[in-house]
């Protein structure tokens, strides 16, 4: 085979025709998966700007209860808390001299105010009652 | 026509062509097509190679400021999608390459006809080393410039033009053997 043989070959393979099927095939195949490619970037592309949104969301509504769960416990029970604590105490021990000293729970007490009117009117004279209904002290 | 894309002139006088790339495939689907089926050796395969050339094409077209660095660009992935192809093709079906053996009977008005010589020159360019083939589906089918297929292959001139020397004695002997030409 001589050079110009081999030339007169290669040249034949550079003008044999594709037939247009094939070319058809190919840009159909290419076409189909560049769409298959931009369908899952839009998948992509909306679940990303769900999770945005979701973020955002979650942004912006985080703010309100922040302060209720961060104040509430250092402001009343740091200040409020403590004070109660020593009264109650002294509540409690005076309660209990008081109930040592009246074992039964004090008994509805009701009052009664007598006005003495004298001779004299710079002179009155308060007489107060107390006791239980149909006691007097 | 723009089947044929000639050496480095016309690959760099791409610069007013937008970047669409409907244009691109229309410009570019049978030189790839025709360097995938002679890298290839059939067209199945080419077409394959073909898709994956475009679809790559596509993922990167935001890289392209002006239409002018696709031609270059086109050639090397096409040559180097087929690297690939022939060599899964290779792993998988290792029997579907080899020279058919010269039919006996034939007679020398047949041997000689262009459709037994494309064959053998098709069979023989199957046979060649994967840079060889390249360099000379560029150089001596595309009808690429030297220069062009030493910076599509990214080697250098002389480099290439050894290859393609090397591969024209090859190719010549592959089909001496077959007995297919004169």
């Amino acid at each position: 085979m001589t050079e110009q043989e081999l030339d007169r070959a290669l040249r034949e393979l550079a003008e044999e025709e594709i037939s247009e099927e094939a070319l058809a095939g190919v840009r159909a195949r290419v076409r189909a998966r560049v769409g298959r490619g931009r369908a899952a970037w839009m998948w992509l592309t909306a679940a990303a700007a769900a999770c945005l949104v979701f973020a955002i969301a979650v942004t912006r509504t985080g703010p309100a209860p922040a302060p209720a769960h961060v104040q509430p416990p250092s402001a009343p029970v740091a200040q409020i808390a403590p004070a109660p604590e020593a009264p109650r105490v002294r509540e409690t021990a005076a309660a209990v001299a008081a109930s040592r000293r009246r074992p039964k729970p004090a008994p509805a007490v009701e009052t009664l105010t007598v006005k003495l009117v004298t001779d004299d009117p710079d002179v009155i004279v308060y007489w107060i009652v107390e006791g239980t209904k149909g006691e007097t002290e | 026509m723009e089947d044929v894309i000639p050496a480095a002139g016309s690959l760099r006088q791409e610069r007013a062509e937008p970047l669409d790339f409907d244009a691109l495939i229309t410009r570019y689907e049978r030189p790839v097509l025709r360097t995938a089926w002679r890298m290839l050796g059939n067209l199945e395969d080419a077409q394959d190679a073909a898709q994956e050339v475009f679809f790559r094409l596509h993922r990167n077209l935001g890289q392209f400021a002006a239409a002018e660095a696709v031609g270059p660009w086109i050639y090397r992935v096409t040559v180097n999608v087929c690297y690939d192809v022939s060599r899964k093709r290779r792993r998988f079906a290792p029997l579907a390459e080899g020279f058919d053996a010269p039919d006996a009977n034939a007679g020398a008005d047949e041997l000689l006809a262009a459709d037994e010589r494309r064959r053998a020159v098709t069979e023989a360019l199957a046979r060649l080393p994967e840079r060889e083939r390249a360099a000379v589906v560029l150089r001596e089918i595309e009808g690429l410039s030297t220069e062009d297929v030493a910076a599509i292959l990214g080697t250098t001139e002389n480099t290439v033009r050894s290859q393609i020397s090397t591969a024209r004695g090859k190719l010549r002997k592959f089909v001496e053997r077959l007995g297919r030409l004169r």
